[in-house]
């Protein structure tokens, strides 16, 4: 609750933003190609926008020294950072089950986009319900990303640009590397849905990897 | 109460302490004193478990120090470390939700003797103010171990006196340990029963109080001079 407190601008800001446009979309947007681009966008923006709301928590905290509060409290660094991810995730939910909900409220008919994509066996709001569901899984894996990050800089401290574009590289390799282990891991056939998953996966990973260097490394 | 033994740290290629070897039994009220920059810091950190030492092993109650033994550890920094945009009611209600036997009364009762108000804001608080509150969050609970590095810094010079006076004499209970770091030394003198000095990262000398005056018939300020400067 503190962490949703403190950055409440950022993250009130990022929901009720979001939650907005959504509230246009559903009152106002009439042209099919309108609803698709503002049905996305919302979700994208904050997916951009929540890891760097993240990483600034944590930087926040050191600039304001708060840090000697909150790691000399009885609980495990690990738990801290928890709390942290928590926020923006939370955020992230609510923002996902607004818009959600929003795709079967959309009056718009799809007609032009509904016949392309019945030669697919897909309907236009399907399509936005996996767009979505993609969009929290890249939070999921963006904000995984940033904690890891967070992690590394408590483990390496100094030659930041050097380790951050190691990391970033590292990073790429990595997503990379495992999507196709992954995708027969899964399942045989071609899914829409692996590449969802494996965001999901990834990102957890990659999570869990940021609360154990943060939890073992992190110093004053 | 508070064990270490032969402990070092270093970052990077500078030594924050070199083989510091301490012993204290509970209920002591423990001076440690050296200038800026001596190690004391770094030492309260590696007792809070905020830092690892490089070598050697600190122990706190027999266990080395983490969250465990931060439940029964007060740890008051030298900096503000508190968030500004809380007002103090809310930082006592946050802090007592993780400490167990917190006491609401207590903290009422040192905020009245610190002359604070419950619905300031703490970024509008004096520096002073924000040296009063640590002493406040750091006494609402029955903690066993209170490390309390440069606790007096920013307070005005009469209040320093009147809230050591009421800390030690009101607030602390016969098993609580203190380990009270600062380089004004005469404004301890009259409530360590121990000291520990530190310079450049090592411990030159330490024992109990009077014994060591009776040796050496000076006083702490005089032994400073001699062993930390």
């Amino acid at each position: 609750m503190k962490e949703l407190r403190e950055h409440r601008g950022i993250y009130g800001g990022v929901s009720v933003g979001a939650i907005l446009l959504y509230v246009f979309i559903l009152t106002r947007v009439e042209g099919e190609a309108g609803a698709l681009f503002f049905a996305g966008f919302p979700v994208w923006v904050t997916a951009a926008l929540l890891p760097f709301a993240l990483a600034r928590s944590f930087s926040g905290e050191w600039k304001a020294s708060t840090h000697y509060f909150l790691l000399s409290l009885p609980v495990r660094s690990g738990t801290i950072a928890l709390a942290k991810w928590l926020a923006p995730l939370t955020a992230a939910v609510l923002i996902f089950s607004v818009s959600l909900a929003g795709i079967d409220l959309i009056r718009v008919e799809f007609e032009v986009t509904g016949q392309l994509l019945e030669q697919f066996g897909a309907t236009p709001r399907a399509v936005l319900r996996y767009v979505n569901t993609q969009y929290l899984a890249t939070v999921v894996l963006l904000l995984g990303v940033t904690m890891a990050w967070v992690g590394v800089r408590q483990t390496v401290t100094g030659h930041g640009l050097v380790v951050g574009s190691l990391y970033v590289i590292l990073t790429f390799f990595l997503y990379f590397q495992f999507m196709s282990p992954f995708h027969h891991l899964v399942g045989d056939g071609p899914s829409v849905w692996v590449p969802v998953i494996y965001s999901f996966t990834f990102g957890l990973a990659y999570t869990m990897a940021g609360f154990i260097l943060f939890d073992r490394f992190t110093e004053i | 109460m508070v064990e270490a033994e032969k402990i070092t740290k270093r970052y990077g290629s500078t030594w924050a302490l070199r083989e510091v070897s301490v012993r204290e039994t509970a209920g002591r009220v423990v001076g440690v004193l050296g200038q800026n920059g001596s190690g004391k810091s770094t030492f309260f950190r590696i007792l809070a478990g905020l830092a690892r030492p490089t070598q050697g092993e600190a122990l706190v109650d027999g266990q080395t120090p983490s969250h465990l033994t931060r439940r029964f550890t007060s740890y008051l920094p030298e900096v503000d470390p508190y968030y500004g945009w809380m007002t103090i009611g809310q930082l006592l209600e946050f802090a007592g939700r993780f400490y167990q036997g917190w006491d609401s009364e207590r903290a009422r009762v040192l905020l009245d003797t610190m002359e604070l108000s419950e619905d300031a804001v703490i970024d509008s608080l004096s520096r002073g103010q924000r040296g009063r509150l640590k002493i406040v969050v750091g006494f609402a609970w029955p903690s066993r171990l209170v490390l309390m590095d440069e606790p007096l810094s920013g307070i005005d010079q009469p209040s320093r006196r009147r809230i050591l006076d009421g800390l030690f004499n009101q607030f602390k209970t016969a098993e609580q340990t203190i380990l009270i770091s600062t380089h004004l030394v005469y404004e301890v003198e009259p409530f360590v029963e121990d000291v520990i000095f530190f310079r450049d990262g090592e411990v030159t000398l330490q024992g109990e109080a009077d014994t060591l005056k009776r040796d050496r018939n000076v006083d702490l300020s005089k032994l400073f001079e001699e062993v930390a400067v």
